[in-house]
């Protein structure tokens, strides 16, 4: 086997920490700048739903509510506090761990079109209570003048160091997400997707794990939403609608379900494309449709699809009998 | 001889009026390979549910290794070291064979989100998985297809999956729940050697089956269950005397 996933890590770090950014200095525009850092957080939100919605089999629409919440933390805090980057990532993560655990400990007893729905129902009462809780959230004004990143007491302002900051972080989520996904403990999730009473029988302890999913899921997109307040510098409840979620698992679906190379491809087709089509102006929207209509009609599967995603990382699981250090004929 | 691993006493178990298991008693020693019979609708797919936990029980006590069981969730009492299989294939169709055999692993040895993250922690715990794992992929000739997704096996490999995954729990007491349905001759005997060399390792086995002559050759002593009730216990030879269990195959009066 040539390809192996080791090489295939590799070479997306050095595409996002040397090509990308070279590229960028070269267009020298702070618009692909911005569209960088937009793709790099929409990928770990990809990330985190597949983990959820394709390695779990949990279809959620809750995406906006942690992703929201590490938003609004990192907006309150920085702007009345004035806090660093890091204790923003570290409040974010705490408060939607906290929160993703208490919600998966009620969901997890929900499965497919009713654990949809009341995530659906958790995303709709996000946005309202944001809407509604003006002294906190400034309402439907939303946060103006979020500072740029600061870490270790000076500012990250320029949008190529700025881009660097984010892109490190997309790649430490995606290698924790690798991590699960890859592993022992995504055979376990998976053969829990797969029919339930049955590992139960095998003694997996289904819930805690879907609640362990569910709260991982959840602190990530915590921290998504501390980069795009931080990068985007103004959110609004409109950043949070519903729309949003699904938006985000689109992505998973078109990328394939349950991939993990499959999140990233769909986080940057969900963004480039409409970018790309903004030339045909109002025929866009139309355009985007039809394009995911017919991927999904035409790759159910995905760009690239869980079976070839693990094909690809079996042989370097860490600690698996598949791994170099213990190969088994 | 000390106490039976399994004892079964006054095992009942009624939907509505019907009274699928009526009163059940008996006993699986360690090492022993019992096969339970009877004729269709005899009850014994329920009773093997109400000793694996899945189908709750209305009366009566299981004990495993002195300790009752009945009650307990399923997944307890596989982690006890009782592992099943369904009698319509249940495999993971999605998911490769080294995949579907590693969840049976998983069950008892647990695994750990912490020692996920940062694998020296997991690596004992890994280790000992994926050796569970190899182990009963080679009892059963899988190893050559581990990285094939399971649904592509043929249907006799997909029922030695099913019974290497259960082997992966590293059970005391393995209960299979008719292993030899649809298979042919060949794949048949080929199962019923494979079921001794598990006993001769040590293991003990419950086993319902419907192949007569299967059951007459490898098991050690048979139960029949006749409409819920236990009609008959004992060697093959004598089950095969034994007139009830005639009457019951034969639809007969007893």
């Amino acid at each position: 086997m040539s390809r192996s996933g080791v090489s295939v890590r590799l070479a997306f770090a050095i595409l996002l920490l040397a090509l990308v950014p070279a590229l960028l200095a070269w267009a020298g525009s702070p618009y692909f700048g911005r569209l960088a850092q937009v793709v790099l957080v929409a990928i770990v939100l990809t990330g985190a739903l597949n983990l959820l919605t394709g390695t779990a089999g949990l279809l959620a629409l809750d995406t906006v509510v942690f992703y929201g919440l590490g938003a609004y933390t990192a907006a309150i805090l920085s702007v009345n506090a004035g806090t660093s980057f890091l204790v923003d990532v570290a409040a974010a993560v705490v408060l939607t761990s906290i929160v993703g655990a208490i919600c998966g400990f009620a969901l997890v007893r929900l499965t497919s079109i009713f654990f949809a729905v009341a995530t659906m129902a958790l995303a709709i009462s996000f946005h309202t209570t944001v809407l509604n809780w003006g002294d906190l959230t400034r309402g439907p004004m939303g946060y103006r003048g979020i500072p740029p990143v600061r870490l270790f007491g000076h500012a990250v302002g320029g949008w190529l160091e700025s881009y660097y900051v984010t892109a490190l972080f997309c790649l430490i989520a995606l290698f924790i997400m690798h991590r699960v996904m890859h592993s022992f403990y995504g055979n376990a999730v998976r053969a829990i997707r797969e029919d339930e009473e049955c590992a139960l029988s095998l003694g997996l302890r289904t819930r805690l794990m879907r609640v362990q999913v569910y709260t991982l899921h959840a602190a990530i997109m915590g921290a998504a939403g501390v980069l795009y307040a931080h990068s985007n510098q103004f959110i609004g409840p409109d950043n949070f609608v519903m729309f949003e979620s699904a938006l985000v698992l689109t992505g998973v679906i078109v990328g394939g379900i349950g991939s993990l190379p499959g999140a990233v491809i769909g986080g940057i087709v969900m963004v480039l494309l409409p970018e790309a089509l903004r030339e045909i102006g109002n025929l866009r929207a139309l355009a985007f449709g039809i394009v995911l209509f017919l991927s999904i009609l035409l790759l159910p599967r995905g760009l690239f699809s869980e079976v070839r995603a693990l094909a690809l990382f079996r042989r370097d699981m860490p600690n698996s009998p598949w791994s170099r250090r213990r190969r088994v004929p | 001889m000390s106490e039976p691993l399994l004892q079964v006493r006054g095992l009942a178990k009624h939907f509505q009026g019907l009274r699928a298991v009526d009163d059940v008693s008996f006993d699986v020693g360690r090492g022993e390979l019992v096969g339970l019979i009877g004729p269709n609708g005899a009850g014994k797919s329920t009773l093997f549910g109400c000793v694996a936990g899945a189908i709750p029980r209305t009366k009566g006590e299981v004990r495993f290794r002195g300790d009752s069981i009945a009650g307990l969730d399923p997944g307890r009492i596989a982690r006890l070291g009782i592992a099943r299989t369904y009698q319509n294939l249940r495999i993971f169709p999605d998911i490769t064979v080294f995949d579907n055999v590693s969840a049976g692993a998983i069950g008892p040895l647990g695994i750990s989100l912490l020692g996920t993250l940062f694998p020296p922690l997991g690596r004992r715990r890994d280790e000992a998985i994926a050796e569970a794992t190899l182990a009963a992929l080679e009892r059963f000739d899988l190893l050559a297809y581990a990285d094939e997704p399971a649904g592509n096996l043929a249907y006799g490999q997909k029922k030695h999956l099913e019974i290497a995954r259960a082997l992966a729990l590293q059970p005391t007491l393995l209960l299979l729940d008719e292993p030899a349905a649809g298979l042919n001759d060949t794949e048949t005997s080929e199962l019923a050697a494979r079921l001794q060399a598990l006993r001769d390792a040590g293991l003990t086995i419950l086993l319902v089956e419907h192949d007569m002559p299967m059951v007459m050759r490898i098991c050690d002593r048979i139960v029949v269950l006749d409409s819920g009730r236990k009609i008959a216990d004992g060697m093959p030879a004598a089950i095969r005397a034994d007139a009830d269990v005639r009457a019951a195959y034969l639809g007969g009066e007893p």
